[in-house]
Formats: C-alpha cells, structure tokens, sequence
C-alpha cells in the first residue's frame, strides 16, 4: 500500500495528540506573575474594628502566608480547618486578605468558623486582589522574609498541599538551598 | 457646626480633586475606560472583556481603570499595568511574540499548507491513474477484457 495514504490518518493521530494535551490543561490555572517578585506595596484597614490597618511593609521579617478569602468563598471553608490546625500548631504566620466582602458577613464568618489569622486587611473593592493578580478565592501566597512572594497556591490549602507544596519550599528556602 | 460646614465645603471641591493629574472631561474619561476595558480580558470568564462583564471582578477592574485613565495614564500603562499583574492572558489579543506566533501564524500556515497540496496535485497529473494497463496481473486484464466487451472469443 503507498505510504501516503496513512498522511490522513497521520495527521489525525497528531491533532487528537495535540487536543488531548490541551484538554487536559486547566486554563483556569494561570502562572503568577509574581512569583520572585516582592509583595506590592499596600496599606488595608483592618477588618477588625480597632486594629491597626495592615501594612506591607510592616509583613517582613519572617515567612507568611497572604491567604485571600472571603464570606461568600466555598472552598475556603474547605481549607478553613486546616488553616486554624496551621495556626493553633504556630507553624507559620497567616495574614488574610478578606476580598470583596461585607464587613458584617466576614465578621459573623469568623465568629462562626474561628479566626486563624494573624491579621486581616479588608479589600473590600480589589485594590490589592488585582495588585497581586488574583483571579479567585482562596488562594494564598508563600512570602518569605524579606516580602518576595515564592509561591502561589490556587485552591484550598489542605494538609497534603501544604505537605508537597508549602512546607518542603519553607525548608529549602530556610536551609538557603534555593534563593 | 463649622466642621459640618467645612465638609459640606470640601465636598464642592471633590470633582476638582478627582480631575487632578489630567485636564480630561467626564465623557474622555468614561470613553477611554470603556475603550481601554474593551482591550481587557475579564480573568474570572475567560471570553468577555471587562467592558462587556458583570462579573464583581470585572466591574472593580473597570473602576481601576477609570481611577488610573483620570491619573493621567496612557492607554498602553494601563495595559501594562495589568499585563504586569495578570500576564498576557488579561490581554484580548496576545501579543506578536515569539512564544505566540503559531498562535497568529499557524491559520496561515494550514492555509499555505493546504494550497501547496492542492496545486501540486493538480499540475502532476495522478500517475496512478494515468499509468498504462502494464501494471495490471494477468487476472485483472482479463477481467477488464470481459468488461470492456472485446473478448475476442466472444
């Protein structure tokens, strides 16, 4: 048989490749363009009544997680335990970003569910979502000491995302293996 | 009293305030964020624009926009600044890079691809089919014989 004939077929093998590789691919999943960028700078109220406004510059000094959430997110709720487990256990620092909320509703949010935050700035119309290119909630961002964001995390944190991706980062950025 | 006096005061002095950094009018500045947020992808639906969206995201994208295009940014540092936040992806059109130029070029090139093929099928004549008897087996010319009605034993 002439060989040419299996060009058709060929090619149709090649594109179902191509469309399969694309199919699998979440377009929701969008690289951060900070990662190795410093924290932009920022200064938020405080959710909380009474508390001092929340500054960027005041975050430095040791590592961090920036945690956007909000009343209305779902999923946060999902990751909401173990945030409090991160928390009680003082494994690291958690400063919320409580996006696109009411204050009352966040309030009442916390009471129910517990606050497993350090500090919480109210961005209450997305000045710093959009500064950091957030595109839903939760997500949360790895800052190491000196502000640079490292690492961003789409989704809820739970304990086996913050086992393979949080924590081995943490280590390898403390033990000086990566800079 | 004074002080109720000195806000009401103050906020006479707001729109002046809000038309510093740029000397537009209302209508420039209202065009040029529906013109700009046209060019900007609303990045919790994928296929609208922010100008085009309902989306919570899109419309506190929108008010960004119109505070940076009454600061007095071009057209093109708005883009940026959210290209700088969001990457390509917040952009309509990609940009002609050279990681995108399939994504521009590719249609081109199947089109190119497919009228090479067509042209060179047309101007060879298909040998296959031009090919002489030569190549059939005895069987086969047998049977065209038969077909063709000029058995010669008929």
């Amino acid at each position: 048989m002439n060989w040419k004939a299996f060009i058709p077929l060929g090619l149709f093998v090649a594109f179902v490749g191509i469309f399969g590789i694309g199919l699998t691919m979440n377009p929701k999943e969008l690289k951060s363009e900070f990662i190795d960028k410093p924290v932009p700078e920022f200064e938020l109220e405080s959710l909380l009544p009474g508390e001092a406004p929340v500054r960027s510059s005041d975050l430095k000094g040791d590592f961090f997680l920036l945690n956007v959430f909000g009343s209305w997110c779902q999923a946060c709720i999902t990751e909401h335990p173990y945030l409090m487990e991160l928390q009680a256990n003082n494994t690291i620092r958690i400063v919320g970003l409580d996006w696109r909320d009411k204050r009352p509703d966040a309030l009442e949010w916390l009471q129910r569910w517990g606050n497993p935050y350090d500090e919480i700035g109210f961005d209450e119309h997305s000045e710093v979502a959009i500064g950091l290119g957030v595109t839903g909630a939760p997500e949360t961002f790895l800052v190491d000491p000196e502000g640079q964001i490292r690492y961003k995390h789409v989704g809820p944190v739970t304990r086996d995302v913050w086992q393979k991706e949080f924590a081995p980062r943490i280590d390898a950025l403390k033990a000086g293996a990566i800079t | 009293m004074i002080r109720a006096l000195l806000i009401a005061l103050s906020l006479f002095a707001l729109p002046a305030l809000a038309q510093q950094g740029s000397d537009l009018s209302e209508a420039e500045v209202k065009a040029r964020t529906e013109s700009i947020g046209k060019t900007l992808r609303c990045v919790v639906c994928q296929n609208q624009s922010i100008a085009d969206s309902d989306a919570t995201l899109a419309e506190d994208m929108r008010t960004l926009v119109e505070a940076r295009v009454r600061a007095g940014d071009s057209d093109e540092d708005v883009r940026a600044y959210f290209r700088e936040r969001y990457g390509d992806f917040v952009l309509m059109d990609p940009p002609v890079e050279t990681y995108t130029w399939l994504l521009w070029f590719g249609p081109l090139l199947f089109v190119l691809a497919g009228l090479s093929w067509y042209l060179l099928s047309i101007r060879k004549p298909s040998e296959s089919v031009a090919e002489d008897e030569s190549d059939l087996s005895d069987a086969e010319r047998e049977r065209l014989k038969k077909l063709l009605g000029d058995d010669p034993t008929a």
